[in-house]
Protein backbone atom coordinates (compact mmCIF):
# COMPACT_ATOMS: atom_id res chain seq x y z
CA UNK A 1 0.00 0.00 0.00
CA UNK A 2 2.72 2.42 0.96
CA UNK A 3 4.78 1.34 -2.01
CA UNK A 4 1.82 1.99 -4.24
CA UNK A 5 1.40 5.52 -3.00
CA UNK A 6 5.05 6.38 -3.19
CA UNK A 7 5.30 5.02 -6.67
CA UNK A 8 2.37 6.85 -8.22
CA UNK A 9 3.56 10.37 -7.54
CA UNK A 10 6.70 12.40 -7.40
CA UNK A 11 4.72 15.58 -7.25
CA UNK A 12 6.07 18.03 -4.70
CA UNK A 13 3.36 19.26 -2.34
CA UNK A 14 5.29 21.40 0.11
CA UNK A 15 8.68 22.98 -0.19
CA UNK A 16 10.49 25.29 2.17
CA UNK A 17 13.83 26.92 1.53
CA UNK A 18 15.94 29.16 3.72
CA UNK A 19 13.05 29.49 6.18
CA UNK A 20 14.21 31.52 9.15
CA UNK A 21 12.33 32.80 12.18
CA UNK A 22 13.86 34.97 14.89
CA UNK A 23 12.07 35.76 18.16
CA UNK A 24 13.65 38.71 19.98
CA UNK A 25 17.12 37.88 18.77
CA UNK A 26 16.66 34.18 19.43
CA UNK A 27 16.80 32.05 16.31
CA UNK A 28 13.88 29.63 16.54
CA UNK A 29 14.41 28.20 13.08
CA UNK A 30 17.39 28.79 10.80
CA UNK A 31 17.59 28.13 7.10
CA UNK A 32 14.98 25.37 7.18
CA UNK A 33 14.62 23.40 3.99
CA UNK A 34 12.39 20.44 3.25
CA UNK A 35 10.81 18.97 0.15
CA UNK A 36 7.65 17.00 0.80
CA UNK A 37 6.19 14.77 -1.88
CA UNK A 38 2.49 14.12 -2.21
CA UNK A 39 1.23 11.12 -0.16
CA UNK A 40 4.34 11.02 1.96
CA UNK A 41 4.35 10.63 5.74
CA UNK A 42 7.10 12.82 7.13
CA UNK A 43 8.20 12.93 10.74
CA UNK A 44 9.87 15.90 12.40
CA UNK A 45 11.70 15.19 15.64
CA UNK A 46 13.94 17.15 17.91
CA UNK A 47 14.25 18.14 21.55
CA UNK A 48 12.14 20.92 23.07
CA UNK A 49 12.93 24.29 21.53
CA UNK A 50 14.43 22.71 18.44
CA UNK A 51 12.04 24.59 16.15
CA UNK A 52 9.41 21.93 15.47
CA UNK A 53 6.44 24.03 16.52
CA UNK A 54 7.89 27.10 14.84
CA UNK A 55 8.00 25.11 11.63
CA UNK A 56 4.28 24.29 11.96
CA UNK A 57 3.38 27.85 12.93
CA UNK A 58 5.16 29.28 9.90
CA UNK A 59 3.51 26.86 7.49
CA UNK A 60 0.02 27.44 8.88
CA UNK A 61 0.32 31.21 8.97
CA UNK A 62 0.32 31.56 12.77
CA UNK A 63 3.56 33.48 12.50
CA UNK A 64 5.41 35.05 9.61
CA UNK A 65 8.96 34.07 8.63
CA UNK A 66 11.77 36.65 8.77
CA UNK A 67 13.10 35.22 5.54
CA UNK A 68 12.73 32.23 3.29
CA UNK A 69 10.16 30.67 1.03
CA UNK A 70 7.23 28.34 1.60
CA UNK A 71 5.61 26.91 -1.46
CA UNK A 72 2.49 24.75 -1.21
CA UNK A 73 0.95 23.07 -4.22
CA UNK A 74 2.92 25.37 -6.51
CA UNK A 75 1.92 28.56 -4.71
CA UNK A 76 3.92 30.76 -2.37
CA UNK A 77 2.16 30.85 1.02
CA UNK A 78 4.71 32.53 3.30
CA UNK A 79 2.95 35.26 5.27
CA UNK A 80 -0.60 34.45 4.11
CA UNK A 81 -3.40 34.65 6.72
CA UNK A 82 -4.08 31.31 8.36
CA UNK A 83 -7.69 31.24 7.14
CA UNK A 84 -6.40 31.50 3.57
CA UNK A 85 -3.91 28.69 4.17
CA UNK A 86 -6.67 26.40 5.45
CA UNK A 87 -8.61 27.18 2.31
CA UNK A 88 -5.63 26.17 0.18
CA UNK A 89 -5.60 22.80 1.92
CA UNK A 90 -3.39 22.71 5.00
CA UNK A 91 -5.00 21.55 8.24
CA UNK A 92 -3.37 21.10 11.62
CA UNK A 93 -3.94 19.91 15.16
CA UNK A 94 -2.41 21.42 18.28
CA UNK A 95 -0.29 20.00 21.07
CA UNK A 96 -2.95 20.63 23.66
CA UNK A 97 -6.55 20.14 22.64
CA UNK A 98 -8.10 23.15 20.96
CA UNK A 99 -11.57 21.72 20.47
CA UNK A 100 -14.73 23.80 20.75
CA UNK A 101 -15.49 22.23 24.11
CA UNK A 102 -19.01 23.61 24.51
CA UNK A 103 -20.05 22.28 21.10
CA UNK A 104 -21.14 18.71 20.52
CA UNK A 105 -18.85 16.22 18.82
CA UNK A 106 -20.81 16.36 15.57
CA UNK A 107 -20.96 20.17 15.69
CA UNK A 108 -17.18 20.38 16.02
CA UNK A 109 -16.82 18.51 12.77
CA UNK A 110 -19.74 20.26 11.07
CA UNK A 111 -18.21 23.70 11.71
CA UNK A 112 -15.09 22.64 9.85
CA UNK A 113 -16.94 20.87 7.05
CA UNK A 114 -18.65 24.16 6.17
CA UNK A 115 -15.37 25.38 4.70
CA UNK A 116 -15.91 23.37 1.52
CA UNK A 117 -19.71 23.45 1.68
CA UNK A 118 -20.46 27.03 2.64
CA UNK A 119 -23.96 28.33 3.31
CA UNK A 120 -24.49 32.05 2.73
CA UNK A 121 -25.47 33.97 5.91
CA UNK A 122 -28.97 34.87 4.76
CA UNK A 123 -29.53 31.37 3.43
CA UNK A 124 -28.67 29.98 6.85
CA UNK A 125 -31.74 31.82 8.18
CA UNK A 126 -34.09 31.82 5.20
CA UNK A 127 -33.26 28.22 4.20
CA UNK A 128 -33.58 28.55 0.46
CA UNK A 129 -33.13 25.89 -2.17
CA UNK A 130 -29.43 25.14 -1.74
CA UNK A 131 -29.47 25.26 2.05
CA UNK A 132 -30.52 21.68 2.70
CA UNK A 133 -28.29 20.14 0.04
CA UNK A 134 -25.24 22.04 1.30
CA UNK A 135 -26.00 21.21 4.90
CA UNK A 136 -26.43 17.56 4.01
CA UNK A 137 -23.09 17.50 2.19
CA UNK A 138 -21.36 18.93 5.23
CA UNK A 139 -23.20 16.60 7.61
CA UNK A 140 -22.38 13.56 5.47
CA UNK A 141 -18.69 14.39 5.57
CA UNK A 142 -18.88 14.89 9.31
CA UNK A 143 -20.69 11.59 9.84
CA UNK A 144 -18.22 9.69 7.69
CA UNK A 145 -15.28 11.15 9.58
CA UNK A 146 -16.82 10.36 12.96
CA UNK A 147 -17.38 6.81 11.79
CA UNK A 148 -13.81 6.60 10.53
CA UNK A 149 -12.58 7.76 13.93
CA UNK A 150 -14.95 5.48 15.84
CA UNK A 151 -16.73 8.46 17.40
CA UNK A 152 -20.22 7.89 15.97
CA UNK A 153 -21.64 6.75 19.30
CA UNK A 154 -20.40 9.97 20.91
CA UNK A 155 -21.77 12.31 18.23
CA UNK A 156 -24.22 14.13 20.50
CA UNK A 157 -21.99 14.45 23.54
CA UNK A 158 -20.23 17.70 24.34
CA UNK A 159 -16.61 17.67 23.21
CA UNK A 160 -15.57 18.62 26.75
CA UNK A 161 -17.16 15.42 28.12
CA UNK A 162 -15.14 13.04 25.92
CA UNK A 163 -12.28 11.00 27.35
CA UNK A 164 -8.89 12.45 26.46
CA UNK A 165 -8.06 9.92 23.75
CA UNK A 166 -11.37 10.57 22.01
CA UNK A 167 -10.75 14.31 22.17
CA UNK A 168 -7.47 13.86 20.35
CA UNK A 169 -9.20 11.80 17.67
CA UNK A 170 -11.98 14.37 17.38
CA UNK A 171 -9.39 17.06 16.79
CA UNK A 172 -7.97 15.04 13.91
CA UNK A 173 -11.51 14.49 12.58
CA UNK A 174 -12.17 18.22 12.73
CA UNK A 175 -8.95 18.95 10.81
CA UNK A 176 -9.89 16.34 8.20
CA UNK A 177 -13.34 17.92 7.81
CA UNK A 178 -11.70 20.90 6.11
CA UNK A 179 -10.76 18.37 3.38
CA UNK A 180 -7.04 19.18 3.39
CA UNK A 181 -4.28 18.00 1.08
CA UNK A 182 -1.77 18.23 3.88
CA UNK A 183 -2.38 17.36 7.53
CA UNK A 184 0.02 18.54 10.22
CA UNK A 185 -0.16 16.62 13.51
CA UNK A 186 1.47 18.34 16.46
CA UNK A 187 2.48 15.72 19.02
CA UNK A 188 -0.55 13.50 18.41
CA UNK A 189 0.71 10.82 20.82
CA UNK A 190 1.16 13.16 23.80
CA UNK A 191 -0.80 11.79 26.73
CA UNK A 192 -1.86 8.59 24.97
CA UNK A 193 -1.20 5.14 26.47
CA UNK A 194 0.71 2.53 24.46
CA UNK A 195 -2.46 0.92 23.16
CA UNK A 196 -3.80 4.25 21.94
CA UNK A 197 -0.42 5.12 20.42
CA UNK A 198 -0.51 1.82 18.56
CA UNK A 199 -3.96 2.71 17.20
CA UNK A 200 -2.65 6.12 16.20
CA UNK A 201 -0.05 4.49 13.95
CA UNK A 202 -2.69 2.68 11.92
CA UNK A 203 -4.89 5.77 11.98
CA UNK A 204 -2.17 7.94 10.46
CA UNK A 205 -1.50 5.30 7.80
CA UNK A 206 -5.15 5.02 6.88
CA UNK A 207 -5.53 8.81 6.69
CA UNK A 208 -2.89 8.73 3.99
CA UNK A 209 -4.10 5.56 2.28
CA UNK A 210 -7.84 6.18 2.39
CA UNK A 211 -7.97 9.91 1.81
CA UNK A 212 -4.69 10.35 -0.08
CA UNK A 213 -3.63 13.04 2.38
CA UNK A 214 0.02 13.91 2.94
CA UNK A 215 0.92 13.88 6.64
CA UNK A 216 3.60 15.59 8.69
CA UNK A 217 3.97 14.42 12.30
CA UNK A 218 5.84 16.37 14.95
CA UNK A 219 6.58 14.09 17.88
CA UNK A 220 8.72 13.34 20.91
CA UNK A 221 7.74 9.69 20.78
CA UNK A 222 10.58 8.14 18.74
CA UNK A 223 8.86 4.78 18.41
CA UNK A 224 5.79 6.31 16.81
CA UNK A 225 7.87 8.38 14.39
CA UNK A 226 10.15 5.46 13.47
CA UNK A 227 7.15 3.17 12.87
CA UNK A 228 4.85 5.40 10.90
CA UNK A 229 7.06 7.80 8.96
CA UNK A 230 8.78 7.10 5.67
CA UNK A 231 11.17 9.98 6.06
CA UNK A 232 12.26 11.83 9.13
CA UNK A 233 13.79 15.26 9.59
CA UNK A 234 15.75 15.89 12.75
CA UNK A 235 15.96 19.41 14.17
CA UNK A 236 18.13 20.69 17.00
CA UNK A 237 18.43 24.28 18.21
CA UNK A 238 16.53 25.52 15.16
CA UNK A 239 18.72 23.82 12.61
CA UNK A 240 18.24 20.81 10.40
CA UNK A 241 20.58 18.01 11.47
CA UNK A 242 19.58 15.44 8.90
CA UNK A 243 16.79 14.08 6.73
CA UNK A 244 16.38 10.47 5.73
CA UNK A 245 14.62 7.16 6.18
CA UNK A 246 14.12 5.95 9.76
CA UNK A 247 17.10 3.62 9.28
CA UNK A 248 19.37 6.40 8.03
CA UNK A 249 18.30 8.74 10.81
CA UNK A 250 18.83 6.03 13.42
CA UNK A 251 22.42 5.54 12.25
CA UNK A 252 23.26 9.24 11.92
CA UNK A 253 26.02 10.12 14.40
CA UNK A 254 24.65 13.52 15.36
CA UNK A 255 21.23 12.05 16.02
CA UNK A 256 22.75 9.36 18.23
CA UNK A 257 24.54 12.15 20.01
CA UNK A 258 21.40 14.23 20.48
CA UNK A 259 19.36 11.22 21.59
CA UNK A 260 22.07 9.45 23.54
CA UNK A 261 20.78 6.33 25.18
CA UNK A 262 18.25 5.68 22.49
CA UNK A 263 18.16 2.09 21.10
CA UNK B 1 -56.41 36.79 48.78
CA UNK B 2 -55.39 40.34 48.06
CA UNK B 3 -51.84 39.44 49.13
CA UNK B 4 -51.79 36.72 46.54
CA UNK B 5 -53.04 39.09 43.87
CA UNK B 6 -50.39 41.62 44.86
CA UNK B 7 -47.71 38.96 44.56
CA UNK B 8 -49.06 37.96 41.17
CA UNK B 9 -48.98 41.56 39.95
CA UNK B 10 -45.40 41.94 41.17
CA UNK B 11 -44.40 38.71 39.44
CA UNK B 12 -45.75 40.09 36.20
CA UNK B 13 -43.77 43.28 36.78
CA UNK B 14 -40.63 41.26 37.53
CA UNK B 15 -40.90 39.24 34.33
CA UNK B 16 -41.60 42.40 32.37
CA UNK B 17 -38.58 44.28 33.73
CA UNK B 18 -36.38 41.19 33.60
CA UNK B 19 -37.18 40.54 29.97
CA UNK B 20 -35.98 44.06 29.07
CA UNK B 21 -32.75 43.59 31.01
CA UNK B 22 -32.30 40.22 29.33
CA UNK B 23 -32.81 41.79 25.92
CA UNK B 24 -29.99 44.29 26.51
CA UNK B 25 -27.69 41.83 28.29
CA UNK B 26 -27.99 39.28 25.50
CA UNK B 27 -26.64 41.82 23.00
CA UNK B 28 -23.70 42.61 25.29
CA UNK B 29 -22.94 38.91 25.55
CA UNK B 30 -23.09 38.31 21.81
CA UNK B 31 -20.54 41.05 21.10
CA UNK B 32 -18.37 40.03 24.04
CA UNK B 33 -18.46 36.45 22.76
CA UNK B 34 -16.89 37.16 19.39
CA UNK B 35 -14.76 40.23 20.18
CA UNK B 36 -14.01 39.81 23.91
CA UNK B 37 -14.96 43.47 24.12
CA UNK B 38 -17.33 45.13 26.57
CA UNK B 39 -19.29 47.27 24.19
CA UNK B 40 -20.23 50.42 26.11
CA UNK B 41 -21.77 51.87 22.96
CA UNK B 42 -24.48 49.21 23.23
CA UNK B 43 -26.61 51.58 25.32
CA UNK B 44 -26.34 54.28 22.67
CA UNK B 45 -27.41 51.86 19.98
CA UNK B 46 -30.59 51.53 22.09
CA UNK B 47 -30.94 55.30 21.86
CA UNK B 48 -30.47 55.22 18.06
CA UNK B 49 -33.27 52.64 17.79
CA UNK B 50 -35.64 54.62 19.99
CA UNK B 51 -34.98 57.95 18.25
CA UNK B 52 -35.39 56.39 14.80
CA UNK B 53 -38.78 55.06 15.84
CA UNK B 54 -39.88 58.35 17.39
CA UNK B 55 -38.79 60.34 14.33
CA UNK B 56 -40.66 58.00 11.99
CA UNK B 57 -43.80 58.14 14.13
CA UNK B 58 -43.37 61.92 13.98
CA UNK B 59 -43.59 61.88 10.19
CA UNK B 60 -46.74 59.79 10.32
CA UNK B 61 -45.55 56.19 10.23
CA UNK B 62 -47.70 53.80 12.30
CA UNK B 63 -46.09 52.42 15.48
CA UNK B 64 -45.41 48.83 14.42
CA UNK B 65 -43.61 49.60 11.12
CA UNK B 66 -41.72 52.41 12.90
CA UNK B 67 -40.64 49.91 15.54
CA UNK B 68 -39.20 47.56 12.93
CA UNK B 69 -37.46 50.46 11.17
CA UNK B 70 -36.01 51.45 14.56
CA UNK B 71 -34.59 47.94 14.95
CA UNK B 72 -33.09 48.16 11.46
CA UNK B 73 -31.67 51.60 12.25
CA UNK B 74 -30.00 50.25 15.37
CA UNK B 75 -28.62 47.26 13.45
CA UNK B 76 -27.20 49.63 10.85
CA UNK B 77 -25.63 51.76 13.59
CA UNK B 78 -24.01 48.65 15.06
CA UNK B 79 -22.72 47.66 11.64
CA UNK B 80 -21.13 51.10 11.14
CA UNK B 81 -19.66 51.19 14.66
CA UNK B 82 -17.96 47.84 14.04
CA UNK B 83 -16.68 48.83 10.62
CA UNK B 84 -15.50 52.34 11.46
CA UNK B 85 -14.44 52.18 15.11
CA UNK B 86 -13.81 48.61 16.25
CA UNK B 87 -12.32 46.87 13.24
CA UNK B 88 -9.21 49.09 13.02
CA UNK B 89 -8.36 48.34 16.67
CA UNK B 90 -9.42 44.70 16.65
CA UNK B 91 -5.93 43.39 17.38
CA UNK B 92 -4.96 46.26 19.67
CA UNK B 93 -4.50 45.78 23.43
CA UNK B 94 -7.67 45.45 25.53
CA UNK B 95 -7.30 48.92 27.03
CA UNK B 96 -7.26 50.51 23.58
CA UNK B 97 -10.39 48.65 22.56
CA UNK B 98 -12.15 49.52 25.79
CA UNK B 99 -11.33 53.20 25.37
CA UNK B 100 -12.49 53.05 21.75
CA UNK B 101 -15.85 51.76 22.89
CA UNK B 102 -16.10 54.58 25.47
CA UNK B 103 -15.20 57.09 22.76
CA UNK B 104 -17.97 55.76 20.53
CA UNK B 105 -20.36 56.17 23.47
CA UNK B 106 -19.47 59.82 23.94
CA UNK B 107 -19.58 60.56 20.23
CA UNK B 108 -23.04 59.04 19.85
CA UNK B 109 -24.44 60.68 22.99
CA UNK B 110 -23.11 64.09 22.06
CA UNK B 111 -24.36 63.69 18.53
CA UNK B 112 -27.76 62.89 20.03
CA UNK B 113 -27.62 65.98 22.24
CA UNK B 114 -26.56 68.13 19.28
CA UNK B 115 -29.44 66.96 17.12
CA UNK B 116 -32.22 66.47 19.67
CA UNK B 117 -30.98 68.53 22.67
CA UNK B 118 -30.55 66.84 26.01
CA UNK B 119 -34.05 67.52 27.28
CA UNK B 120 -36.42 64.56 27.37
CA UNK B 121 -39.15 64.25 24.77
CA UNK B 122 -42.42 62.41 24.91
CA UNK B 123 -42.57 59.04 23.32
CA UNK B 124 -45.60 59.29 21.01
CA UNK B 125 -47.19 55.98 21.91
CA UNK B 126 -50.51 55.36 20.12
CA UNK B 127 -53.51 55.52 22.46
CA UNK B 128 -54.44 51.94 21.70
CA UNK B 129 -51.22 50.75 23.33
CA UNK B 130 -51.87 52.76 26.47
CA UNK B 131 -55.20 51.06 27.05
CA UNK B 132 -55.07 48.94 30.14
CA UNK B 133 -56.59 45.65 31.16
CA UNK B 134 -57.84 45.23 34.66
CA UNK B 135 -58.50 42.03 36.52
CA UNK B 136 -59.78 41.26 40.00
CA UNK B 137 -61.38 44.66 40.32
CA UNK B 138 -58.27 46.56 39.28
CA UNK B 139 -55.86 44.69 41.55
CA UNK B 140 -54.02 43.38 38.53
CA UNK B 141 -53.43 45.87 35.75
CA UNK B 142 -51.43 45.81 32.63
CA UNK B 143 -51.41 47.90 29.52
CA UNK B 144 -51.20 46.89 25.90
CA UNK B 145 -47.61 48.14 25.71
CA UNK B 146 -46.77 45.81 28.64
CA UNK B 147 -48.26 42.93 26.69
CA UNK B 148 -46.54 43.94 23.47
CA UNK B 149 -43.21 44.22 25.29
CA UNK B 150 -43.56 40.74 26.74
CA UNK B 151 -44.67 39.27 23.41
CA UNK B 152 -41.84 40.89 21.43
CA UNK B 153 -39.10 40.13 23.95
CA UNK B 154 -40.09 36.49 24.25
CA UNK B 155 -40.53 36.07 20.50
CA UNK B 156 -37.13 37.63 19.81
CA UNK B 157 -35.37 35.66 22.55
CA UNK B 158 -36.84 32.42 21.24
CA UNK B 159 -35.78 33.48 17.74
CA UNK B 160 -32.28 34.11 19.04
CA UNK B 161 -32.18 30.69 20.68
CA UNK B 162 -33.15 29.14 17.37
CA UNK B 163 -30.56 31.17 15.50
CA UNK B 164 -27.75 30.27 17.89
CA UNK B 165 -28.50 26.58 18.24
CA UNK B 166 -30.15 25.59 14.98
CA UNK B 167 -28.44 27.52 12.20
CA UNK B 168 -25.00 27.03 10.71
CA UNK B 169 -24.33 30.74 11.26
CA UNK B 170 -25.12 30.42 14.96
CA UNK B 171 -22.91 27.35 15.12
CA UNK B 172 -20.04 29.36 13.66
CA UNK B 173 -20.67 32.14 16.17
CA UNK B 174 -20.55 29.71 19.08
CA UNK B 175 -17.30 28.26 17.76
CA UNK B 176 -15.74 31.69 17.23
CA UNK B 177 -16.87 32.83 20.69
CA UNK B 178 -15.06 29.94 22.25
CA UNK B 179 -11.76 30.04 20.40
CA UNK B 180 -11.25 32.61 17.68
CA UNK B 181 -7.98 31.26 16.33
CA UNK B 182 -9.22 27.66 16.29
CA UNK B 183 -12.23 28.99 14.39
CA UNK B 184 -9.96 30.58 11.80
CA UNK B 185 -8.02 27.34 11.68
CA UNK B 186 -11.06 25.41 10.48
CA UNK B 187 -11.72 28.11 7.91
CA UNK B 188 -14.52 30.14 9.50
CA UNK B 189 -14.89 33.62 8.04
CA UNK B 190 -14.33 35.53 11.24
CA UNK B 191 -14.98 38.97 9.74
CA UNK B 192 -18.37 37.87 8.57
CA UNK B 193 -19.24 36.30 11.92
CA UNK B 194 -18.31 39.50 13.74
CA UNK B 195 -20.45 41.58 11.39
CA UNK B 196 -23.39 39.22 11.92
CA UNK B 197 -22.86 39.37 15.68
CA UNK B 198 -22.99 43.18 15.62
CA UNK B 199 -26.12 43.24 13.46
CA UNK B 200 -27.93 40.80 15.74
CA UNK B 201 -26.74 42.39 19.01
CA UNK B 202 -27.56 45.90 17.81
CA UNK B 203 -30.97 44.86 16.53
CA UNK B 204 -31.67 43.54 20.02
CA UNK B 205 -30.40 46.79 21.53
CA UNK B 206 -32.70 48.73 19.19
CA UNK B 207 -35.74 46.68 20.18
CA UNK B 208 -34.87 47.05 23.84
CA UNK B 209 -34.38 50.81 23.47
CA UNK B 210 -37.74 51.29 21.76
CA UNK B 211 -39.62 49.19 24.31
CA UNK B 212 -37.79 50.79 27.22
CA UNK B 213 -38.66 54.29 25.97
CA UNK B 214 -42.22 53.28 25.14
CA UNK B 215 -42.75 51.96 28.68
CA UNK B 216 -41.13 55.01 30.25
CA UNK B 217 -42.97 57.38 27.91
CA UNK B 218 -39.91 59.57 27.33
CA UNK B 219 -36.70 59.51 25.30
CA UNK B 220 -33.48 61.43 25.66
CA UNK B 221 -29.94 61.01 24.29
CA UNK B 222 -28.48 59.50 27.47
CA UNK B 223 -31.36 57.06 27.90
CA UNK B 224 -29.09 54.08 27.19
CA UNK B 225 -26.84 54.55 30.18
CA UNK B 226 -28.95 53.09 32.98
CA UNK B 227 -30.18 50.04 31.06
CA UNK B 228 -26.62 49.36 29.88
CA UNK B 229 -25.33 49.44 33.44
CA UNK B 230 -28.13 47.17 34.63
CA UNK B 231 -27.63 44.80 31.72
CA UNK B 232 -23.94 44.67 32.57
CA UNK B 233 -24.83 43.66 36.13
CA UNK B 234 -27.31 41.10 34.77
CA UNK B 235 -24.72 39.62 32.44
CA UNK B 236 -22.18 39.25 35.24
CA UNK B 237 -24.69 37.75 37.65
CA UNK B 238 -25.74 35.21 35.03
CA UNK B 239 -22.29 34.46 33.65
CA UNK B 240 -20.50 36.97 31.46
CA UNK B 241 -20.02 36.00 27.86
CA UNK B 242 -22.72 33.35 27.92
CA UNK B 243 -26.02 34.07 26.22
CA UNK B 244 -27.92 31.77 28.55
CA UNK B 245 -26.22 33.56 31.45
CA UNK B 246 -27.36 36.94 30.13
CA UNK B 247 -30.94 35.71 29.94
CA UNK B 248 -30.86 34.23 33.39
CA UNK B 249 -29.13 37.28 34.86
CA UNK B 250 -31.68 39.61 33.26
CA UNK B 251 -34.62 37.84 34.85
CA UNK B 252 -32.88 37.42 38.21
CA UNK B 253 -32.06 41.14 38.30
CA UNK B 254 -35.59 42.12 37.26
CA UNK B 255 -37.05 39.91 39.99
CA UNK B 256 -34.62 41.26 42.58
CA UNK B 257 -35.37 44.90 41.83
CA UNK B 258 -39.12 44.37 41.93
CA UNK B 259 -38.76 42.39 45.15
CA UNK B 260 -36.81 45.23 46.79
CA UNK B 261 -39.36 47.81 45.75
CA UNK B 262 -42.50 45.79 46.36
CA UNK B 263 -41.80 43.70 49.43
CA UNK B 264 -39.12 45.38 51.50
CA UNK B 265 -39.87 48.28 53.88
CA UNK B 266 -40.19 51.68 52.25
CA UNK B 267 -37.07 52.87 54.04
CA UNK B 268 -34.98 50.41 52.03
CA UNK B 269 -36.53 51.10 48.63
CA UNK B 270 -34.34 54.13 47.79
CA UNK B 271 -31.29 51.90 48.18
CA UNK B 272 -32.40 49.61 45.36
CA UNK B 273 -29.48 50.43 43.07
CA UNK B 274 -27.01 50.30 45.95
CA UNK B 275 -28.19 46.79 46.77
CA UNK B 276 -27.98 45.74 43.12
CA UNK B 277 -24.44 47.05 42.71
CA UNK B 278 -23.36 45.54 46.02
CA UNK B 279 -24.56 42.25 44.65
CA UNK B 280 -22.47 42.89 41.54
CA UNK B 281 -19.38 43.47 43.68
CA UNK B 282 -20.12 40.33 45.66
CA UNK B 283 -20.36 38.31 42.46
CA UNK B 284 -17.15 39.80 41.07
CA UNK B 285 -15.36 38.93 44.29
CA UNK B 286 -16.73 35.51 45.08
CA UNK B 287 -18.14 34.08 41.91
CA UNK B 288 -16.78 36.02 38.93
CA UNK B 289 -18.05 33.38 36.54
CA UNK B 290 -21.65 34.17 37.53
CA UNK B 291 -24.44 31.74 38.37
CA UNK B 292 -23.73 29.59 35.31
CA UNK B 293 -19.98 29.85 35.78
CA UNK B 294 -18.84 29.54 32.19
CA UNK B 295 -15.22 28.43 31.78
CA UNK B 296 -14.00 31.86 31.06
CA UNK B 297 -12.24 34.55 32.96
CA UNK B 298 -13.84 37.95 33.08
CA UNK B 299 -11.98 40.46 31.03
CA UNK B 300 -13.22 43.98 30.47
Amino acid sequence: MQQHHNADTDRILLETSGLTKVFRGLVALRDHTITLREHEILGVIGPNGSGKSTFFNLITGFSKPNSGQISFDGQSIAGLANSRIVELGIARTFQGSRLFSSLSVSENVLVAAQLRHPIAPLNAILRGSRYYSRLKEAQDIGNRLLEFMGLTAQADRLAADLPYGDQRRLEIARALATEPKLLLLDEPAAGLDSHETHELVSLIRSIRDKFGITVVVVEHDMDLIMTVCERIQVLAAGEVICVGTPEEVRRHPRVREAYLGYE
Amino acid sequence: MSDLVYILQQMINAVSLGSLYALVAVGLSIVFGVLKLTNFAHGDVMMVGAFTTVLLIGVGMPFIPALFCGILGAALAGLLIERIAYRPVRNAPDVTRLLTSLAVTYILENFGILVFSSSPRNFPLPDALNESWQFMGGAITFTNINLLTLALTFASLIGLGWFITKTTLGLGMRAASEDMSAAQLVGLDVNRLIVVAFIVASGFAGLAGILWAAQAGVIQPQMGFTPLLKAFVAAIIGGFGSIAGALLGGFVLGALEIFIVAFLPDAITPYRDAIVFSLLIAFLLFRPGGILKPNREIKL
